[in-house]
């Protein structure tokens, strides 16, 4: 069985280096939606935006001093673009920026006289980047009056259920992560699998007196050598665009990583039996991981906020599908931080997934195991 | 007449191929689908309400004021905050398993000391930005007896009224389902004459070529807009999107040069491709990349600058910055546009033209 199984290998590499066109799919698309995803990161942290500072003096300089010192663990809260009136306009109305935040020109005297105001004038087509601007502004405003007259503001005594706020980015990183591999592990197995009708090989290797072990343990070895070159250049990836840091990836994230190849892998020879041919396999396999990641890459954000309607609906779903609490398991292993939800359950739950989508796959093998033209 | 007759057999003979063969269409269905509904629900659906416990421990006017602000305040499109519990022990519950992000208790002794307490689950730094950014809007008003500076910040919109973000992702949808999938099934038709081995009749009629490459353009873009109204509908019916008919209306004539291009663009892509497994990635890869970083997730001006570098020579960052605002009653197409739209579709034409030349002189046209 360890010949023929490494024989098998042997020949998928081989045919993956003549023909790499899915082997390179496996990694291109991974790496370009981390690329992607950077994008979009940067967008939630950093707010470019024109300033129409038309007051001059010590407290417009205030003002602006906190606008620039406003930021996260994830970067700047503000990209000021200018602070020139009429240049701040020019790229309003050009389109280049999504709005103008005036400083008016009597902004002194009315802090003087203790009610001043601001005014975001936005191109609202798009009301998230309306409420944004808003929050950072009141943020900046809190800051303000909190400096100005500390004594006449309501208080806040915060409790945070941990330490430190997880990064966005960090965050994120532990979704991306699973993506990659759930991608690469998906494509790799399932085309490795359809391949085999494609070429007219199937019929020798199920039919072999070897087996169906040197098959099945055959294509995931391929597919797990194909995926950890995705996953090295992944993780340079992330650690380039979003400043994750893989090397936290420590023993904690190495079960949950496992998991999703072998999860990815099953998915992934359940399609290539089903299908038995690559071209609608890889779209199929974009879109299951899009579900993934979106879905189940954002269960512990979405559910302090699913209270409803299909959104709350979509929550459940993703609560009780253990990929979710593999992510947060990644996330808080790189942040040395203990989740709320305990392996134990997940980890036994994953398993029992994978045996179930590798049985399925055998069983729809065995159903339709007819060979045409010529096989 | 005969020319017409085979612009029309071919188109005819298109459409029976792609209801026959529907991995054709998987991806030009699917992928504008899932963005909406995924997208819709995870990041907009809701509008801006996010939810949170108040606990008021005080029996006092200034407490109940500032609960009354909290359940008061609004944006433009929703309230800022969905209350879903005012008991205590509830809301401890829900924030320390993270069912809620933020539980705000106004304790017993409000209205002598004016402080609160907050209970975070602080799953990362954007939902803490959310709900801080909310609280700070309400806290930044809250009467505070003796308080010499309050500084308020006034919103103003183009429009009178903010569009919600799941309408702009659905707007976003449908112009994806739009340009990709002309591009991708005008890309696909042009293979599967390769690859099912029509191509050599194609080449061989004493009609110019061309025509057949025309039809595909035409069969792609009857079959992407029909396609498009399914993102469009769910659109309407779960995105809060309300463009009225008529900007509908515009921005479907609007986009018929841009797919007339695209569908050129893709049948000259899959001269040089040359099979479906090549190309149908590198599209899908392309119009993604387009989507996210070029104003399809949100307006170009509000991405970071590498993206808005990208977007500035990018020429498909032009579908989204156009039409985005035309379909929401924004902007409407001015001369210079629509001029620079028209050229867009000769230039299709032109590589509709150039890729059945390529074609013809290939080394495999000659081996047939």
């Amino acid at each position: 069985m360890f010949k023929a199984t490494r024989a098998l290998v042997a020949k998928d590499l081989l045919v993956s280096r003549r023909n790499p066109v899915f082997f390179l799919l496996g990694v291109v698309v991974p790496l370009m939606f981390v690329l992607l995803y950077a994008f979009i990161v940067g967008a939630a942290t950093t707010a470019p935006i024109g300033f129409a500072v038309e007051s001059q003096g010590p407290q417009t300089q205030k003002f602006m001093q906190t606008i620039r010192s406003m930021q996260s663990e994830d970067g700047d809260a503000w990209e000021i673009r200018t602070t020139d009136p009429d240049e701040a306009r020019k790229l309003y109305e050009s389109g280049e920026t999504v709005g103008v935040i005036t400083i008016p020109a009597s902004f002194e005297s009315d802090m003087e006289k203790g009610r001043a105001k601001t005014e975001v004038l936005t191109r609202n087509i798009n009301s998230d980047i309306t409420k944004n601007l808003n929050l950072r502004m009141q943020d900046a405003i809190g800051m303000v009056q909190q400096a100005e007259d500390s004594d006449h503001l309501v208080a806040v005594k915060e409790q945070n259920r941990w330490s430190t706020d997880m990064s966005f980015t960090r965050y994120m990183g532990a979704s991306l992560l699973m993506f990659a591999i759930l991608y690469a592990s998906m494509v790799n197995t399932g085309t490795l699998i359809a391949r085999e009708w494609e070429e007219r090989t199937a019929k020798t290797l199920v039919l072999s007196p070897k087996g169906w072990w040197p098959l099945v343990i055959g294509k995931w070895l391929t597919a797990f050598i194909q995926t950890a070159i995705t996953m090295v250049l992944v993780g340079g990836v992330l650690w380039l665009a979003l400043d994750y840091p893989v090397h936290r990836l420590g023993p904690g994230s190495w079960g949950p990583l496992l998991l999703f190849f072998l999860y990815g892998s099953a998915l992934g020879v359940l399609l290539g039996v089903a299908l038995r041919r690559s071209l609608p396999l890889v779209p199929i396999a974009a879109v299951v991981t899009l579900v993934h990641f979106l879905v189940f890459g954002f269960e512990s954000y979405m559910r302090g906020y699913a209270h409803e309607g299909l959104v709350e609906f979509l929550w459940w779903c993703a609560r009780f599908w253990p990929v979710s609490s593999a992510i947060d398991q990644i996330r808080y292993a790189v942040e040395g931080l203990e989740p709320y939800y305990s392996q134990s359950h997940y980890l036994l739950w994953l398993s029992a997934v994978i045996v179930a989508l590798v049985g399925a796959a055998i069983a729809v093998l065995r159903k339709r195991i007819r060979f045409t033209q010529g096989q | 007449m005969t020319v017409s007759r085979a612009f029309l057999a071919v188109h005819k003979r298109n459409l029976a191929l792609l209801r026959r063969q529907k991995s054709l269409l998987i991806q030009a269905a699917i992928v504008p689908i899932a963005m909406l509904i995924l997208s819709t629900l995870v990041y907009g659906g809701f509008g801006d309400a996010y939810a949170i416990g108040v606990v008021n421990q005080s029996d006092s006017k200034a407490a109940q004021k500032l609960e009354q602000q909290l359940h008061d305040a609004e944006s433009d499109i929703t309230p800022l905050f969905d209350v879903v519990t005012d008991d205590y022990d509830e809301a401890r519950s829900l924030v320390d398993r993270g069912r809620l992000h933020t539980v705000v208790v106004i304790p017993p002794d409000y209205s002598s000391n004016y402080r609160l307490e907050v209970r975070n689950y602080n799953v990362n730094t954007d939902a803490m930005k959310n709900t801080k950014g909310r609280l700070q809007l309400v806290l930044n008003q809250a009467d505070v007896p003796g308080a010499e500076l309050r500084i308020t910040n006034e919103m103003e919109g183009a429009q009178p009224h903010d569009v919600w973000r799941s309408a702009y992702l659905g707007g976003s949808a449908v112009l994806l389902a739009l340009f990709f999938g002309a591009m991708l099934i005008a890309a696909n038709l042009f293979l599967l004459e390769r690859e099912n081995s029509t191509h050599k009749e194609i080449m061989l009629t004493p009609l110019n070529p061309v025509v057949a490459g025309l039809a595909n353009v035409l069969s792609a873009l009857v079959v992407s807009t029909g396609l498009s109204l399914v993102p469009l509908g769910l659109s309407y019916w779960m995105a809060e999107f309300k463009a009225d008919f008529w900007h509908v209306l515009m921005t479907y004539v609007g986009m018929l040069p841009v797919m007339v291009a695209c569908a050129g663009l893709g049948i000259f892509a899959g001269h040089f491709l040359k099979s479906f497994r090549a190309a149908q990635p590198i599209i899908t890869i392309g119009a993604m990349t387009t989507f996210f970083v070029s104003g399809g997730f949100n307006l170009v001006g509000y991405l970071p600058p590498a993206a808005r570098a990208f977007s500035e020579w990018w020429p498909f960052s032009r579908i989204f910055s156009w039409f985005n605002p035309l379909l929401h009653g924004f902007d409407g197409l001015g001369t210079g546009k629509i001029v620079a739209l028209l050229v867009a579709a000769v230039i299709g034409v032109l590589l509709v033209h150039w890729a059945y030349v390529l074609e013809r002189r290939s080394r495999e046209a000659r081996k047939m």
